[in-house]
């Protein structure tokens, strides 16, 4: 006796799942119909019924899938222990991690920045999950900022909210290169990604400083946009006096 | 070399959308009984009028709500009615598409149709950034269809991509004109520089489309916190570039603050930054 004949009902149901979600992952929530799972179960139409009790079920069953994937992949990024994201030297190794990710995890990525606005349970799990990132980045910034500039002060609710938006516009950033590194006939390696990906984020940190500073009454900081760079001779920056 | 892309690029653009310019009113003209019938300018203007709602349509909802009984419930006709002054539900889209890239084509030639564009310099990422803002309250819609729709395959989803590829090469113009004053530098670029420049340039855009998000309703709360954001992150995107050219390039980067990387904000630099 397999497993299958054990649970017979309970196997097909999570086919009719996973078929849903490979159509989820192809084409959105307008690909997942009932005519389309039947036809990949091989099955008519109105067995489809006899697994879920409806498509709304099977609708919001096969977004959780597809989003716990994409949340698990993305964690793996937050959570590397490889990565000290405390430590600027280290941007560019975070940096190269991230391309590395974002380039063997395409559809991932690719599904988030496709069905991130939809209605429906993939758009809202998709929201959710994007939601968690940027509360994550948003905490690496407030800590990064504290410990460079000291105060642990409780924020007020205009510095918190500036916080939130620069993490936002951090990790939106990360997609675009993300977009960058999967667009058709891209010219760049994976060490020239992770450089304009560390250009970016180092200048995103800066800007960051520079708005929090200006709120808190702080003064200009003294940022050089070349540190963290990679020890490689060849490329580096000098820095000029002003 | 850079202003001969960005003309062709922007031709392009124009030339997508209005490539429906020349388009022969007679395809479509009713056939009553097997008979040509002479269209009337009221037919005419019912036909305007049915490709208006489907535009609004399309831009509100997108491409799953594009159909002829949503478009018929929205003019208050049946849903026959509708096939009186358009052949079908394809072409009903296709016109729909063309006019909302239009929009937005509208809405980016606006946004760098100013003189004041000039990147690399502070006070103007702050005007640049105003403009734009003020753009993004006035065009929600059309800054929330390029999120959604730009993946999609069919006429929407690419006349979006053409019109994003025609910005990113109007902002790599001028981001070069700016670096290469900026830096002193009037050597040729090779192709992974250029390359690189370009990529930048659709970094900055993006950038832009997603700071659009936080417009919202566009009270003068929000349009001033979202301009100050926008400012911030055009000058984080022109940071960026000038540190991808310069280690190309071999030229050495200012400290941030500095005359060639201003801040955008009110505060100054530190006597310690410059001292």
């Amino acid at each position: 006796m397999t497993p299958d004949d054990v649970q017979p009902e309970l196997s097909r149901r999570g086919q009719a799942i996973s078929h849903a979600a490979d159509l989820l992952r192809e084409g959105g929530p307008d690909a997942l119909t009932s005519v389309a799972v039947a036809g990949r179960m091989g099955i008519t139409q109105s067995a489809v019924y006899r697994h879920v009790r409806d498509m709304e079920e099977l609708s919001a069953l096969a977004a959780e899938v597809v989003v716990s994937e994409m949340a698990r992949t993305l964690n793996e990024i937050l959570l590397d222990p490889e990565v000290d994201w405390e430590a600027i030297g280290d941007v560019n190794l975070l940096c190269r991690a991230l391309i590395d990710l974002m380039t063997d995890n395409e559809r991932s990525f690719a599904i988030v920045d496709q069905w991130r606005f939809v209605e429906g349970a993939l758009g809202a799990g998709i929201r959710k999950m994007i939601g968690d990132s940027c509360d994550m980045i948003a905490a690496i910034l407030e800590f990064r900022w504290r410990e460079e500039f000291g105060g642990d002060a409780k924020l007020t609710t205009k510095e918190r909210t500036t916080i939130e938006a620069h993490g936002r516009a951090t990790y939106d950033d990360g997609y675009a290169v993300a977009r960058l590194a999967r667009s058709s006939g891209c010219p760049f390696t994976r060490n020239e990604l992770a450089d304009m990906l560390q250009y970016r984020i180092i200048a995103g940190w800066s800007v960051f400083v520079i708005d929090m500073n200006d709120l808190v009454g702080l003064p200009f900081p003294e940022i050089d946009l070349t540190e963290g760079m990679a020890l490689d001779s060849t490329r580096t920056a000098t820095n000029v006096s002003c | 070399m850079f202003l001969q892309i960005v003309m062709i690029s922007a031709t392009q653009a124009l030339q997508f959308v209005t490539q429906r310019g020349d388009f022969d009113g007679c395809l479509t003209c009713p056939v009553i009984g097997g008979e040509i019938t002479v269209v009337t300018v009221e037919e005419m203007g019912r036909r305007d009028e049915v490709i208006a709602e489907a535009t609004a349509l399309l831009r509100e909802s997108g491409p799953s709500a594009m159909t002829s009984v949503n478009v018929a419930s929205r003019l208050g006709v049946t849903q026959s009615a509708i096939y009186r002054h358009i052949r079908d539900m394809d072409e009903l889209n296709e016109l729909a598409s063309y006019a909302v890239v239009n929009e937005l084509n509208s809405v980016m030639m606006a946004a760098f149709s100013a003189p004041e564009t000039a990147w690399g310099d502070g006070a103007h990422f702050a005007k640049f950034a105003e403009r734009v803002v003020g753009l993004m309250v006035d065009h929600q819609q059309g800054f929330a269809v390029i999120d959604r729709w730009r993946y999609l395959d069919g006429v929407l989803g690419e006349g979006i991509r053409i019109l994003l590829d025609a910005g990113a090469d109007l902002v790599a113009g001028e981001l070069e004109i700016a670096w290469r004053g900026g830096f002193s530098y009037d050597g040729d670029f090779d192709g992974a520089t250029r390359a690189a420049q370009l990529a930048h340039a659709q970094l900055i855009i993006d950038d832009a489309v997603a700071v659009a998000r936080g417009v919202g309703t566009g009270t003068a709360a929000q349009r001033r916190k979202v301009t100050r954001m926008l400012s911030l992150r055009f000058f984080a995107g022109w940071c960026g570039y000038v540190q991808e050219m310069n280690r190309r390039l071999g030229v050495a980067t200012p400290l941030l603050g500095s005359p060639s990387l201003p801040s955008p904000v009110g505060i100054a630099p530190s006597e310690a930054v410059c001292a």
